[in-house]
C-alpha cells in the first residue's frame, strides 16, 4: 500500500511471540484507540486526558463507580472466560449473546413455575444448572458444524446465527405463555418469586454470581490452561492447544478434534448460560424475563477474552477494564458531550482491541519509495 | 524498546496524564458560584432518560418539560442521565440521589418500573413518579399523557382522505399503549369510512430505529397503504411519505409537520411541561410527599390541555388539507350530516370539556374475530384501555 512518499508493507510475523512482547502490542493498540478517540474528544473542545482521567477514577476509585464496574464486571467475566476455552482450540464461538439468553430463559422458566414458596438454597442451584445447561446444548451445534462441515467459517456463522432464534424466544414467550397476568399486558414475564431471586450483598448490586465466575477461572486455570514452560500440564489442556494449531497433526496422534471441540463449546456456551442467569435473576433491575436483557455483553465478552490473551487472569484483568469502561464511560455525559459518544468510545475502544489481533499476527513496516 | 524500559515509560506517562488531567479539571471546574439564597427552600429534580435527548420524539419531549420547569421556578434546579440501560438503571437513580443530590425522581419510561419501586423502597426519604408504568408505592406515584384521543381524530381525517381505503401504521413495540392507539386510528377511521383497514407492522427493535421504521413503512406502501401513522421516536416515517407521491403521514410526539410539509395531514403532539409543572409545584407545596403517593396516578390527556391534535404547535390541521376534509360529508347519527373537518372540531371539543362528553371506545364495536366487545351505547372503562392486548375488528395484522 503506498501513501505519499511511504510505501506500508504487511508482513507475516515469523516467530511466535512471547508473552511480553504480546502484552506490549495490546497495550500499544489500545492507547492507539485512546489516541484516535483523543483527536474526537479534542475536536470537541474537550481535554481528553482530563476525560480519561474522570472515567477511571470514578470507575475504579469511587465506591459507587467500582460497585458500578463490578456489577458489569460479573457477566463480561463468565463469557469472556468461557469464549477463552473454545478460542484457543480455534473454535470461533461469536455467538454467547444466545447462549447467554437460553441461560436467562432456562432460568426464568425455573423461578417462574417452581421458585414460588421454595428455598432459594434449592432453587438457585437449579436455576444455575438449568441455564449452564440451555447455553452449553445452544452451543452444542458449533462444535459440529466447526468440525464435520467442509466450510471452514461454519462455527462463526453457525455461533452468531443461532443468537437470534434466542432472541424471538424471549420475545415470544413474554408476549405469549410467560406474559405477566397482571401486567396490564407489556410483554415481560412475571416477577420472579423471592426465593428465586440470586442474593446481593446489601446495598450493591453485586450478586453471588461473582464467586461462581472466579471459580469458573480458577478451574480453567487448574484444567485447561496451567502450563510449565509453555506446554500445558493437563492432557485436556495439551489436546486444546495441539488441535488449535493444527487439527490433523492433533488426529492422526490419535486425539478427537470433535471430542475436544464439543467440550470446549460445551464450557463456553454453558458459562455464558450462567452468565445469563446471573443477570435475569441477580441484577435488581430484571428479576424477570425483558427484552431489555439483551445488550450485547455476549458480543462485548469477544474483545475481553481476547484483550486478556485468552489466559485466565488476563482475562480477570481485561473484564475489569471493560467493565469500568462501561460503567466510567456513562460518566462522559457529565461533561456537556452528546450521549452517542459515549458508544463511539466504547465501540473505538472495541475496534481496537480486536485489531490487535492483526498486529500479533503481522508486521507492518514503511519504508520511503525511492 | 525492551520490556522494563517500555513498562517505565508507560507509568511515566499515566502519571503525568494523570497530573494533567487533574489540573486541568481543577482550573476548567474553577471558583464556585454565588451561593444561593439559605432562606428559600430548593428541589432537585432528577430525570432518567431512556433516549438520547435530541432523538426528536419521546425522551427531547419530556427534556422540554424538564427545561420549562427549571426556567420557571427559580428554587428548582434538574439534572438528568441520558440513554440510560433499563439493566442499569437502579444504579443511576441512585447516583442522581447521592451524588447529584437530587430530592425527586422522574424515570421517563416504562422498564424503569421495578428499579423506580427498588430504588423508592431504599429511599424512603425521596419522590419518584414513574412514566407509564402501573406499579406505585408510599412514595413512588405514576404519570402519563396518552395520545388516544388524538390518534382517534387522526383516524377520522385518514378515513376521509385516503384513496385506496387501506392505512398503515409503523409500531415500534407490541405493548398496550400502542395497541390502543392503533385500534383508536382504526376507530376514527373506519367511523367515516367503514371499509377502511389498517395494516401494521411492529419493529421490535428499538424505540429509536429510523432504518427499521423506513423499511416498514416502505413495505407498507408495496401493500398500497396512502396514509402512515406512527409510533418511532424519528422522523423516519414522515420523510417517507415526503419522498412518495399521494403518501401522507400523521406526525408523532414531536411537531414533524417540517420534514413532510405538503404531505403531514396532522398529527400528535405532547406538553409534558403542563404535567410536570403540576407535580413539582404540588411537590414544593408540600401537598406531595414521601409518604402519600400511592394513589397518585396521573392520566391526562386533551381535558387538561396535556395533548394537542396536530403535526405543528398550534397547527391542529395542516390547513392545505382542510379544504378536502371540509367538501366530504358524512352522516353521524347525533350530528346529522356533517363535513369531515366539523367532525374533527366537534369531537375534540367533546374531548376537550370538563365533562368529557363522547369517547371513541363506545360500542358497538367487534374484537377482531368478529365477537361482540362492547354492546351498544357501551364505553370502555380507562383500566381496559390501559390494559389493551387486542385488535378491534378492521386492523389487519396479528400482535406478537
Amino acid at each position: 500500500m503506498k501513501l505519499g512518499k511511504f510505501e506500508v508493507v504487511f508482513k507475516k510475523r515469523s516467530k511466535t511471540l512471547n508473552f511480553k512482547e504480546k502484552l506490549q502490542i495490546r497495550i500499544l493498540s489500545l492507547l492507539m484507540g485512546f489516541g484516535v478517540l483523543a483527536l474526537i474528544f479534542l475536536a470537541y473542545g474537550q481535554n481528553p486526558l482530563l476525560l480519561y482521567f474522570n472515567i477511571f477514577s470514578y470507575a475504579f476509585f469511587t465506591v459507587f463507580g467500582l460497585l458500578a464496574t463490578l456489577s458489569r464486571f460479573i457477566p463480561l467475566l463468565l463469557i469472556a472466560i468461557g469464549l477463552a476455552v473454545p478460542f484457543r482450540a480455534k473454535i470461533d464461538n461469536i455467538g454467547a449473546e444466545g447462549q447467554f439468553l437460553m441461560g436467562a430463559i432456562a432460568a426464568s422458566g425455573v423461578a417462574i413455575f417452581y421458585g414460588e414458596g421454595t428455598s432459594p438454597w434449592i432453587t438457585i442451584p437449579i436455576m444455575f444448572l438449568a441455564g449452564f445447561i440451555a447455553g452449553a446444548v445452544w452451543a452444542l451445534p458449533i462444535a459440529i458444524f466447526r468440525v464435520k462441515s467442509k466450510f471452514k467459517g461454519s462455527d462463526v456463522v453457525i455461533s452468531f446465527l443461532l443468537f437470534f432464534p434466542a432472541k424471538f424466544l424471549i420475545d415470544y414467550l413474554i408476549t405469549g405463555p410467560w406474559r405477566d397476568p397482571e401486567g396490564y399486558g407489556f410483554p415481560q414475564s412475571p416477577l420472579f418469586p423471592e426465593p428465586a431471586q440470586i442474593f446481593s450483598f446489601p446495598g450493591t448490586r453485586i450478586h453471588i454470581t461473582i464467586f461462581l465466575g472466579l471459580v469458573a477461572t480458577f478451574l480453567i486455570y487448574y484444567f485447561l490452561t496451567r502450563a510449565r514452560d509453555g506446554i500445558p500440564e493437563t492432557k485436556l489442556g495439551y489436546e486444546i492447544n495441539v488441535l488449535g494449531e493444527n487439527p490433523e497433526a492433533g488426529e492422526a496422534v490419535g486425539m478427537s478434534f470433535l471430542k475436544v471441540a464439543i467440550i470446549t463449546v460445551l464450557i463456553s456456551g454453558g458459562l455464558a448460560g450462567i452468565a445469563g442467569v446471573g443477570e435475569v435473576a441477580g441484577n435488581p433491575n430484571f428479576y424477570r424475563l425483558r427484552p431489555e436483557l439483551s445488550r450485547f455483553l455476549g458480543f462485548t465478552g469477544i474483545a475481553v477474552a481476547w484483550l486478556g490473551g485468552l489466559s485466565p487472569l488476563g482475562i480477570i484483568l481485561s473484564a475489569l477494564f471493560f467493565a469500568g469502561l462501561l460503567a466510567g464511560g456513562v460518566r462522559i455525559q457529565a461533561s456537556g458531550l452528546p450521549v452517542s459518544v459515549v458508544d463511539l468510545f466504547n465501540g473505538a475502544i472495541l475496534f481496537f482491541v480486536l485489531l490487535t489481533e492483526f498486529f500479533l499476527r503481522n508486521k507492518v513496516e514503511w519504508r520511503t519509495v525511492t | 524498546m525492551n520490556g522494563s524500559r517500555f513498562y517505565a515509560v508507560a507509568l511515566v506517562c499515566i502519571i503525568v496524564g494523570a497530573g494533567i488531567g487533574f489540573s486541568a479539571g481543577y482550573f476548567i471546574v474553577g471558583q464556585p458560584g454565588p451561593a444561593p439564597d439559605p432562606e428559600m427552600p430548593r428541589l432537585k429534580a432528577g430525570f432518567i432518560y431512556v433516549g438520547p435527548i435530541e432523538d426528536f420524539g419521546w425522551t427531547s419531549a419530556h427534556d422540554q418539560g424538564r427545561l420549562y420547569i427549571e426556567n420557571k421556578y427559580d428554587w428548582l434546579d434538574t439534572a438528568y442521565i441520558e440513554n440510560v440501560d433499563p439493566a442499569e438503571a437502579g444504579e443511576h437513580i441512585d447516583y442522581l440521589i447521592d451524588v447529584e443530590g437530587c430530592d425527586v425522581i422522574f424515570t421517563t419510561s416504562f422498564p424503569f418500573m421495578d428499579a423506580t419501586i427498588a430504588a423508592g423502597a431504599r429511599h424512603p426519604d425521596t419522590i419518584f413518579f414513574h412514566c407509564s408504568g402501573y406499579l406505585r408505592s408510599d412514595n413512588v406515584g405514576t404519570y402519563f399523557n396518552d395520545f388516544y384521543q388524538l390518534y382517534y381524530l387522526n383516524g377520522l381525517m385518514a378515513g376521509a382522505l385516503t384513496q385506496t381505503g387501506k392505512l398503515g401504521y409503523v409500531a415500534a413495540f407490541p405493548i398496550p399503549e400502542l395497541i390502543r392507539h392503533i385500534n383508536a386510528f382504526a376507530i376514527g377511521a373506519q367511523e367515516v369510512n367503514a371499509s377502511t383497514t389498517i395494516d401494521v407492522r411492529w419493529m421490535n427493535t428499538d424505540w429509536f430505529d429510523p432504518v427499521t421504521a423506513t423499511n416498514a413503512a416502505n413495505e407498507l406502501l408495496a401493500t398500497g397503504v396512502d396514509m402512515l401513522a406512527f409510533t418511532e421516536d424519528s422522523s423516519a416515517v414522515p420523510l417517507v411519505a415526503n419522498a412518495t407521491d399521494d403518501v401522507y403521514v400523521f406526525s408523532h410526539y414531536s411537531p414533524m409537520q417540517s420534514f413532510a410539509p405538503t404531505s403531514t395531514i396532522s398529527g400528535q403532539l405532547v406538553h409534558w411541561e403542563v404535567m410536570y409543572e403540576d407535580i413539582i409545584q404540588k411537590i414544593y407545596l408540600g401537598q406531595y410527599n414521601s409518604t402519600n403517593l400511592a394513589d397518585v396516578d396521573y392520566l391526562w390527556l386533551l381535558q387538561e390541555d396535556a395533548v394537542e391534535l396536530g403535526g405543528l404547535f398550534g397547527v391542529p390541521i395542516n390547513p392545505i388539507f382542510i379544504p378536502d376534509l371540509q367538501a366530504i360529508n358524512v352522516v353521524d347519527p347525533v350530528l346529522g350530516t356533517i363535513s369531515v373537518y366539523d367532525l374533527v372540531m366537534t369531537r375534540m371539543a367533546q374531548m376537550s370539556m370538563a365533562n368529557i362528553i363522547f369517547e371513541p371506545f363506545t360500542g358497538p364495536m367487534d374484537f377482531k374475530n368478529g365477537t361482540q366487545w362492547l354492546s351498544t351505547g357501551e364505553s370502555a372503562d380507562i383500566y381496559t384501555l390501559l390494559g389493551m392486548t387486542w385488535f378491534v375488528d378492521g386492523v389487519i395484522g396479528i400482535i406478537p
